[in-house]
Parts: structure tokens; sequence; C-alpha cells
């Protein structure tokens, strides 16, 4: 990991040729997605998770092939890591599965009103209405 | 095979010149007879075909290209491989629909996406390094709506990365909706002549719809260009929408002002048969505090300023200034007293517009308990502690930034949405949380509906749900959306649900049964702001590129369309009290006002109301004033009961 800290400690106008090649491919990316003026930490930020998603993805990958007993870490591995893991895809459920799901929740009528006094609030014990409580540091242990 | 065999014989006899290069005419007799023993042979079919059109003889060709179809698809273009064909076949459609005149070829430019969209899908799956080539060659090619998905399939590398494509999912599963009329159809039937393998793709993925009038000109079909499906299908199950609002005390007293007393047309009796009955959706009673607030409005609508070229609006503009993180959302009371901004940093601040009436806190429990009802002459001041009012309250407890926060009607309690998946109910009377609902994914915009108790929230994963707030979990979920609902409004009457979405439709849902009534297509960027007009009938949307849109909800279409080149991302739709002027602003600096009363009387004055009618695009006398400011993007925009137009923005945000 010298190379970042190396660029780390490089915060005023950078030019090309200091960056690793890990460094110019995140940059890459920024560009790609249009973004154009960033903080040179960010590019470090993101490498350290970069590193850290990948070496997560393959150790379960590594796992998911030992299981297989395949002799070499293939795609379809990784693809099913990620999938795993949560990375890489979106976590919203199936348009399918919402849709069905919308289906029933519809078909159950719209709740009567109950016709009792006050705001129309859920059952006390979903409520915030306990005390609010604060943190009172105490003066004698800093001491 | 059985109708082919005699013309195939006779062409090995006949025709020797329009023989297969390779094979000469022993060679053409021989294969014939392998061809009836063998199976299916490409170069036979080939000959056939050639054969069958030279005469004239279409539909037999049209059958035999359909049994045999994926055979000759490969051989037709001379031997080349299929990308290469895709290639080729792309391009002549392309000069095709460039020859054509103008409203065929905007007609015909709502099929090149699907059609380049499609081809670049299977050229992928077949040569990664052809569909790159065919990718940068033809993107130029694509209307200037579309530009978003192209760069969304720019980033696809290869199969790998398409899997994982939502985009590409929605294009894969679901059909694109054209819609063509007589002569572009007769257009694409000549070109699919010559061009099979895009005929296929066009019967797997579009379809198409005959639209009965013929578009007057090209910027008509622009503006309902952009969808991610494409069109809205004409042949929609036409759900019947009560859109109307009963017209109460208020509303007729705001009527009479705004006519000055001269005879209204007498639509009253047409509007009740669009009216839901009161009991249609439970509804809670009009509350003590409700009335109230009716009567206060009505004794402002007398002085209620009517916004026209005599008097124009007069706009009054709160800023922010060094608010650190930022102001991300805003909402004005319904009486103009109170402001909430929902902050960056996951803070909501609430000022107090009138220092004569600030914000009073209830006391604390132990001192509420002491108050005898029955003896002390002046409850309502004992029960709150006036000492300790305040202009400015700061409510603490979200997670993550404010992205809209919403007062109820009756201004006791105030909804707002958060990064942090939660939308939690605060008392104003407390100056606390009471209630956090929990949602899987960040919600964008929640807002009450005008009689309390129900509010609906637009979150980000593409649903949008109506919850009420004795429940901590929805009533209804809307999950027809293909992108992030980014904004939603409830109609005046409660019955009704309008969300917009990053896929580019506005949708309608009913809250009784949870279907869609209605859904208009045509912006050309995500929705940013979309509201329902006060008489209930129409609804105004906004896009991230600045396109304002006016929907009718009785004959479902787009009425006008206006397009400013605005870019923003926190859009604001107000409306003036008596519901003819609305202003709008993008989030940047400037609001512009529209009326859309000169809109409606134009459209009623061009024809009967149900005839087929252009929507108007930039019309003359819609927009009737542009505001800018310096350096204070605009986010917020509300109409006093007097109609003065509040504008809230936040300096060098």
């Amino acid at each position: 990991m010298a190379d970042p800290e190396g660029k780390e400690a490089d915060a005023s106008g950078p030019s090309e040729g200091q960056f690793s090649k890990e460094a110019q491919s995140i940059m890459g990316l920024l560009t790609e997605g249009g973004i154009t003026e960033y903080d040179p930490r960010v590019v470090s930020m993101l490498m350290d998770v970069q590193y850290a998603v990948t070496t997560k993805i393959l150790e379960m990958a590594s796992g998911l092939s030992r299981h297989a007993e395949k002799s070499r870490i293939d795609s379809d591995d990784v693809q099913t890591a990620a999938d795993m893991l949560g990375v890489l895809g979106s976590s919203a459920p199936d348009r399918e599965k919402m849709l069905l799901l919308a289906q029933d929740k519809n078909a159950q009528p719209l709740p009567a009103i109950r016709h009792n006094y006050g705001l129309k609030l859920p059952n006390d014990r979903f409520c915030q209405l306990q005390q609010n409580l604060v943190y009172k540091a105490d003066d004698e242990y800093q001491q | 095979m059985n109708d082919c065999e005699n013309p195939s014989s006779q062409l090995s006899v006949t025709s020797p010149p329009q023989m297969h290069p390779n094979g000469s005419q022993p060679n053409g007799i021989q294969s014939m007879e392998d061809a009836f023993n063998r199976p299916v042979n490409p170069e036979a079919l080939q000959m056939v075909l050639s054969y069958l059109r030279r005469n004239g003889l279409t539909e037999t060709e049209e059958q035999l290209q359909r049994e045999a179809g994926h055979m000759i698809k490969n051989e037709h273009s001379g031997g080349l491989r299929p990308e290469e064909a895709i290639t080729l076949e792309f391009e002549q459609f392309i000069e095709h629909a460039n020859a054509c005149t103008d409203v065929v070829q905007a007609e015909f430019s709502q099929l090149i996406f699907p059609i380049f969209a499609h081809c670049f899908i299977s050229l992928l799956e077949k040569n990664v390094e052809t569909a790159r080539v065919f990718f940068n060659r033809f993107k130029i090619f694509i209307p200037e709506c579309f530009s978003e998905f192209l760069h969304q399939l720019s980033l696809i590398e290869d199969v790998v990365t398409m899997r994982s494509s939502e985009h590409m999912h929605i294009l894969r599963e679901n059909k694109f909706l054209v819609r063509l009329s007589k002569p572009t159809l007769k257009h694409l039937e000549l070109i699919q002549m010559r061009v099979h393998g895009l005929k296929n793709l066009i019967a797997q993925h579009v379809t198409i719809e005959n639209s009965d009038e013929m578009a007057k000109n090209r910027s008509t079909i622009e503006t309902q260009m952009g969808g991610i499906l494409g069109l809205t299908s004409k042949n929609e199950k036409r759900h019947k929408m009560l859109f109307s609002v009963v017209k109460d005390e208020l509303m007729q007293a705001i009527d009479k002002r705004k006519t000055k007393g001269k005879d209204l047309k007498d639509l009253g009796k047409k509007m009740q048969t669009h009216c839901p009955q009161p009991d249609r959706i439970p509804l809670p009673p009009i509350s003590e505090h409700l009335r109230e607030e009716r009567r206060n409005w009505l004794r402002d609508v007398s002085k209620m300023n009517i916004i026209s070229p005599e008097s124009p609006v007069s706009i009054c503009m709160y800023t922010t200034l060094n608010a650190p993180i930022g102001v991300s959302s805003c909402v004005f009371s319904d009486d103009s007293n109170l402001i909430a901004m929902g902050l960056s940093d996951s803070s909501i601040v609430l000022n107090s517009m009138d220092p004569m009436n600030k914000m009073k806190k209830l006391r604390d429990i132990d001192f509420l308990e002491k108050i005898d009802i029955e003896t002390a002459d002046n409850v309502q001041s004992q029960m709150f502690d006036l000492q300790a009012s305040t202009t400015s309250v700061r409510f603490t407890g979200h997670g993550g930034p404010v992205f809209s926060v919403n007062f109820s009607q009756d201004r006791r309690l105030l909804l707002s949405a958060g990064g942090d998946r939660t939308v939690r109910l605060w008392s104003m009377e407390t100056q606390r949380n009471v209630v956090i609902y929990r949602t899987p994914t960040i919600v964008w915009d929640a807002q009450f509906c005008n009689r309390g108790l129900y509010f609906a929230t637009a979150s980000a994963d593409k649903t949008a749900a109506m919850w009420c707030t004795d429940r901590m979990h929805p009533l209804r979920i809307f999950a027809d959306a293909y992108g992030d609902v980014g904004c939603i409004d409830f109609h005046p009457n409660c019955n009704y649900v309008a969300g917009g979405s990053d896929d580019r439709y506005v949708r309608v849902w009913d809250v009784l049964s949870g279907t869609r009534v209605r859904i208009f297509g045509g912006h050309k960027a995500s929705i940013i702001a979309v509201k329902f007009s006060p008489c209930g009938r129409y609804i105004v949307s906004l896009d991230a590129i600045g396109n304002l849109m006016v929907w009718d909800l009785a004959y479902q279409r787009l009425v006008a369309a206006e397009i400013t080149e605005q870019t923003g991302t926190k859009g604001s739709i107000s409306f003036s009290r008596d519901g003819g002027i609305l202003a709008v602003s993008h989030g940047t600096s400037s609001i512009q006002l529209y009326s859309l009363d000169n809109l409606i009387s134009s459209v009623l004055a061009a024809g009967p109301a149900d005839a087929h009618i252009e929507p108007k695009v930039n019309m003359d006398g819609f927009n009737i004033g542009t505001y800018p400011t310096k350096q204070t993007s605009v986010i917020g925009l509300h109409f006093t009961r007097r109609n003065l137009l509040l504008g809230f923005g936040c300096f060098g945000q």
C-alpha cells in the first residue's frame, strides 16, 4: 500500500506521472462517471474500498469453488459470491415479486377510521413517546 | 415444402442465370434432388425465395420465410457473418428512415432506439468487438431524448456486465411501444422486406400500434418520445377516474372572487359525475382544527389578489445564508406562518414567520396533570409554556439528509422523509419525534393528504406507498414503476396519488384498489416534481432537463409542453389559490410563472373538448413571467392565501 500513501502526501496540483496504475484507473472511473472536481483523498478512499470489496468477494468465491471441487475460481463463482454479498447488483427485490406483494396488499380494504379523540397515532409502544434521555458528561471523572 | 417443389424444379430448368454462383446447372438439379432427401438447404431456400419474389408470389414467400426463416437470415446478406449482417441491415434501415419526409421520419425515429438497443444486445452475445464498433458508429443517429440510456448502454462491456445492468433487463423483458400512422407503416413494411433480421427483432421486441390520425408536425411526436419503454398505449384500459373535487363554501367563494361576480358557466352538474362519494375511502371527519383553518382562509379570500396582467404577481423571497451543509427541502405551512427546512445534516429547522405567533411548546406531563380543567379559566395558555416560545426550533433525529418535509393541514404534525430510510412524524405541540416509519430504501418524498391521516411516500425501490399515521406498515403499495419514484402528490379529493419516476412516466394510482388509472409518457428525463391542480383535473409535471408538461386527466392526454433549457434536480410546483396560475422552479436561480387559465381557454377555443387535439408546445401566453434570482437556487414555492408568492432559496448552493 505504499503507492496510495505516497499519493496522499501529494495534496497539491497532481500530475499524471506520480500516480500508480490503480490510482489512475480510479481517476478514469471518476471521469467516466462525470465527476471532475474531487478531493484527492477520495481516490485513495475509493482504492481502499476497492481492495476490501474485491478481497471479500474473492475469498467467498474461492470458498465456493472449493466446495464445488473445482480446481480454479471461475466467473460463475465470482458472480455467485457477488450476488450473495449484495454487491454489484441492486438490493431491491424483483419487480415481479414486488408486483405480487403489492397485489396482495392492495386487495385488503382500507381500514375503517377509529373515532376516538386526539391525533391518530399507532399503538403507544410503537411511538417514540418515552422520555428523551440526554447523556450528561460527569465532570469529576474527567478531572 | 410441397408448394415449393414445383417452382424449384422449374427454377433449375428454366433459369440458369439466377442460380447461386456456386452451382452450375447439373449441380443445381442434383442439389435439388438432394434437398428433397436431406434437411432444408439454405442455398436452395435462397434460390426459392428469390424466385418467388421475382414472380410476385409474396404470400408464399412470407410463409416460407416464416417457416425456414432462421436459416435464411444468416445467408440473406450474401454469406456474411451474423454480426456483419446486423450492421448492414441497421445501416440500410437508417438510410431508409432518413430518406422519408419530415413527419414520417419523426415517427420512424421512435423505432431507432429500440432497434439499436436490441441489435447491440444481440451483437454483444455474438462478438464484443463488432458490438463496440456498431455502437460507436451508429450512436449519433439516436434521438436526443435517449442520450441518458445511451450512456448506460455504453458502459456495458460484455455479456457479464449486461446481466447486472437493470436497464438491459427492462429492455429485454418488456416490449417497447411505438405508435405509427398508416404512411409510416407502409414505409416500415417496405423496408422490412429487405431487412429480415430487423423484422424479426421488431416482431419480438417492439409493439407497434396504429394511430388513427396523422400527426401534423414533428414537434408533436417529439413531445411524446422519451419513455423508457416508449409511448403509453392508446389501448390502455380506460379506467374511470373521479377527478373532481367537491366545491365547498370556500372554493365557491374563491371562484366568485375570481370571476368578480360575472356569470359562472354552469359546470356544476357535469362536474358532479366525476366526483367520488364522500365515503368511497374512509376519511377522517373534518376536525375542528380543519374547520377553523378553512374559516381563516375564507376570511382572507376577499383580500386575495387575482393575478392578471393588470395586477402581476408579487414574490417574496426568503434566502438562507451560511447553511453549512445545505438545505435539501422546505415547505411552508398552509397559512404561511411556519417554514420547515430539511437540512442535509439531518436536522429540521422550523421558523415562525409571525413574531406575534411564536411556536409554543406543550409543558411537561407533570405540569399538565396539575391543571384543573374544570376551574382554570384559561386552559389553553396554561397548557403551553408561553415564556419559552421561540421563533426557531430544531428537530434532530434523522440519520441522513432530509429530502422532504410536509405539514399536515391542521399544522399539528410534520412529516419528514429522509435518506436514512425512515419517514418520521413530528408533533408540533410537543416538538418531538412521535413515530418512525421504516422503509427498505431511501424515501424521496412524503406528502400528507389534505384531510389528514393518510400520507403517501415515494421511495428509491421503485415503489410508491400509501400509509396512514396509525399503522406502521403501508396500506397500499404501487409497484409499477421501472425506476425510482422521485416525487409524489395526493389528489385534492384524497382518492388518487400521482407519482413521477426516473423511468420518465407519470402514473396516477387509485387509493381504493391500488390500480394504476393513468400513465403519461413523454418526459425526456427523470421527473423531479409532480402536482395536481386544485380543480383536480390536470397534472403538471417537471423533469430534470426543464420540460414542463400539463396532462389532462379527463381525456388522458397531453395538453401542453413547455420546453425550457433549465436543468435542475430539485423541482417545485405551486398553484395559486384560485388554481389559475402556477409557479415553477427547477432548483436553479429563477422562478417561472405560467397561466393555466390561458391554456385551458385556448384549448377550449380550439374545438370541442373530446376531439383529438394536438398538444401545445411552447404556447404563447402560457409563460407569463420569469423572475431570476442572483445565485440563489430556489428550492420551494408557496402561494399564500392572498396569492402572494413566497419563494425559498439557498444562497450559493
